[in-house]
């Protein structure tokens, strides 16, 4: 239980610190161009489907 | 003269680009060569289960309270050491948990093939089309807080179909990483390779974690 309990602490205090990088990489962030999501997706797609083939073989 | 000048500043710029990519890459190599010996003794050793808690508490003191302040000093490098070996060595009962399951050495081997395929490409992706990704900064981020929050709940919950689609999130969210970091360091968004080393070794880090599970799931008779 009480490693449950570590690790709950361990993970909270990661969102307490990522917390204010996150709201400056929201505010701060560049708008994408046209084709930037695009070029984003098709190789994290590719990714999926590696990772399902992978989960296929094993 | 003017249009000289331009292309020298352009040129060193170009050099220091490439200086610090191949910095990077030389020290991410080191550091996860370190890592793996470091998971191999902790697996030879069968180390608790607590070991993680501790290893990877350890290793985020160091990330988040020291290596800012030594990242532009020589004492930097060997805190990454310090950091990667602890997040390698926490991977220790993990490891004996997956290769104790039937083909379990599978398992492994095809989760570590897979994080090598996974991060070389998306970094090759990311270095040869020099596209900027910086627009998924907020986006990843934000995905990362919502992951985190639900891994906090799952801890108690223990939900397994939660901890699958979690598992999913995060070899999306940090194949999404790779690409934002690594053109963070073609296009000028970071400066320093020790910093950009550790960037990239958690998202190899989490990546094999997460590969790892949703392949033990997959083989779970």
């Amino acid at each position: 239980m009480w490693l449950k309990i570590g690790t709950a602490l361990l993970l909270a205090t990661m969102v307490i610190l990522l917390l204010p990088q996150a709201k400056n990489m929201v505010r701060h962030s560049p708008k994408a161009k046209s084709g930037d999501w695009s070029s984003f997706v098709v190789p994290i797609t590719l990714v999926a489907l590696l990772v399902a083939i992978l989960m296929w073989i094993v | 003269m003017q249009n000289n000048a331009v292309a020298n500043r352009n040129s060193e710029s170009i050099l220091y680009t490439n200086k610090l990519i191949r910095n990077t890459y030389i020290l991410l190599s080191m550091t996860l060569l370190f890592s793996a010996v470091t998971a191999a003794i902790s697996v030879v050793l069968r180390m608790p289960p607590s070991t993680y808690l501790f290893s990877i508490g350890g290793a985020f003191v160091l990330m988040w309270f020291v290596l800012p302040r030594k990242a532009n000093s020589s004492s930097g490098i060997g805190i990454v050491f310090l950091i990667t070996g602890l997040l390698g060595f926490s991977l220790g009962p993990m490891l004996n948990m997956y290769l104790s399951l039937p083909n379990g050495p599978q398992i492994v081997a095809t989760a570590l093939g897979g994080t090598g395929v996974i991060f070389m490409g998306l970094s090759g992706y990311a270095l040869t089309t020099k596209r900027d990704f910086s627009f998924l900064g907020g986006f990843l981020f934000v995905g990362i807080l919502v992951v985190l929050g639900a891994a906090i709940l799952n801890i108690f919950m223990t939900i397994p179909a939660l901890s699958l689609a979690l598992s999913a999130a995060i070899v999306m969210l940090m194949s999404g990483f790779i690409l934002f970091d690594t053109s963070r360091m073609v296009n000028g968004g970071i400066d320093n390779y020790v910093i950009a080393t550790v960037q990239l070794y958690l998202n190899i880090f989490n990546l094999f974690i997460s590969l790892l599970h949703l392949l033990g799931f997959a083989r779970d008779d």
